[in-house]
């Protein structure tokens, strides 16, 4: 289930784990991911994919292409592209 | 270099997300075209205005940190006339439902049109009544489902665009969230003209409309859309075969008419006794 928080508590949140050497080039906050599955399927490189807990895991960072399509097709703001293309 | 969401600084602070929306809902998807349409034509959050009716995408204007109104069901447009006419700077946004815009609110709707009151009007067309459990609406096309129509609807269904273009408004277009870059792309059009603009945001409602019509879940909607859709500039190219049955997107009309507000400053001052 998503977890209710603030954008502040959000930023302060991935921040941190910024700080902590984040390095993907996508990152899906949790707490906001409500798990429909529109990012892992509109993704043209297969980089995620459905975990356990039921929200999108970057199984393949590898591959990804900094496309944007899931972070701009996510109704909840819950994935996001960290590195500019190129 | 590691960035940040780029739409978290639009975001209400201290507002608790995520948004009552279901899981897929396109109405989110349409907030982002929003927020990144009004950040890439750079206007300053305290020129924009989010006027909202009742329904499930009327829920909007408490997400967007804008200055806001959520009023009363299909009265948007009433409220959001009111506002552009105290201060016809500031930039204002309808954000209004299938049902809100076109049902209850059908009259506010023409009547701005023909008007061309300075309203970019975002008609989140879910084809139902998602916030009360599924009636249809009048874009409801004849034959689906919806609670109020267990063997499919009897009636035919409005199109906004044309309904909009033919009542007088400048600019009218439609997209949809699969396509939604090109969406964006239409609003910010929209918030560029002077007049009443219209962008028709087809957003799936995978509870209730997606259930009742047996048409899958939100990732099945949104293919669906792809399938499904064409540009009308695709579209000309066409035989009409390859057509049928296809929804057709794009913007349909853009003119330039000079705005309601322009005319009514007129009378303003001639009332005032400064032009004869
Ligand atoms: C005057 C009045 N009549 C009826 C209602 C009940 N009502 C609330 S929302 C709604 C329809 C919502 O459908 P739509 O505008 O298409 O938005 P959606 O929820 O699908 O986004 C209705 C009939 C109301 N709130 N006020
Ligand atoms: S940016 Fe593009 S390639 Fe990378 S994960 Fe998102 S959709 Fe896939
Ligand atoms: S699109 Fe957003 S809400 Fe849906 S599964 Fe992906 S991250 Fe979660
Ligand atoms: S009922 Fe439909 S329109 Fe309302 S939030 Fe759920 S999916 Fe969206």
């Amino acid at each position: 289930m998503a977890k209710n928080t603030t954008v502040e508590a959000a930023r302060a949140e991935i921040e941190r784990d910024f700080q902590a050497g984040y390095d993907l080039p996508v990152y899906v906050y949790k707490p906001w991911c409500k798990s429909c599955e529109i990012c892992v399927a509109l993704c043209p490189k297969r980089v995620l994919e459905m975990g356990e807990d039921r929200k999108p895991v970057v199984a393949r960072p590898a591959d990804c292409i900094q496309c944007r399509m899931c972070e701009l097709h996510c109704p909840d703001l819950a994935v996001f592209v960290t590195k500019e293309k190129g | 270099m590691i960035t940040m969401h780029p739409s978290f600084e639009m975001l209400r602070p201290g507002k608790k997300f995520p948004t009552v929306w279901c899981p897929g809902c396109g109405h989110g998807i349409v907030q982002g075209a929003i927020i990144r349409a009004v950040q890439k034509l750079g206007i300053p959050r305290d020129q924009m205005v989010m006027v909202s009716g009742i329904g499930c995408s009327s829920r909007m204007p408490v997400y967007v940190d804008f200055n806001s109104l959520h009023t009363a069901h299909g009265r948007a447009i009433a409220f959001a006339t009111g506002v552009k006419l105290h201060n016809p700077k500031l930039h204002v946004i309808v954000i209004t439902g299938d049902g809100d815009a076109l049902a209850i609110g059908g009259n506010h709707f023409i009547h701005a049109a023909r008007r061309n009151v300075e309203l970019t009007v975002i008609l989140l067309n879910n084809n139902i009544y998602g916030m009360t459990g599924g009636q249809y609406s009048p874009t409801t096309p004849i034959g689906k489902r919806a609670s109020t129509a267990p063997y499919g609807t009897a009636e035919r269904d409005f199109d906004p665009c044309a309904l909009a273009v033919a009542a007088g408004a400048v600019f009218a277009a439609r997209g949809t969230v699969f396509g939604v870059v090109e969406l964006e792309k239409m609003i910010q059009q929209a918030l560029a003209k002077r007049g009443f603009a219209l962008v028709e945001a087809l957003s799936p409602c995978p509870t209730l409309y997606g259930r009742l019509n047996r048409e899958g879940n939100a990732v099945k909607m949104i293919q669906w859309q792809k399938e499904n859709t064409i540009n009308a500039k695709a579209a000309a190219k066409l035989p009409p075969e390859k057509t049928a049955g296809k929804i057709i997107t794009g913007v349909f009309h853009d003119a330039e008419v000079t705005p309601y507000t322009e005319v009514y400053q007129g009378i303003i001052d001639k009332a005032q006794g400064q032009k004869q």
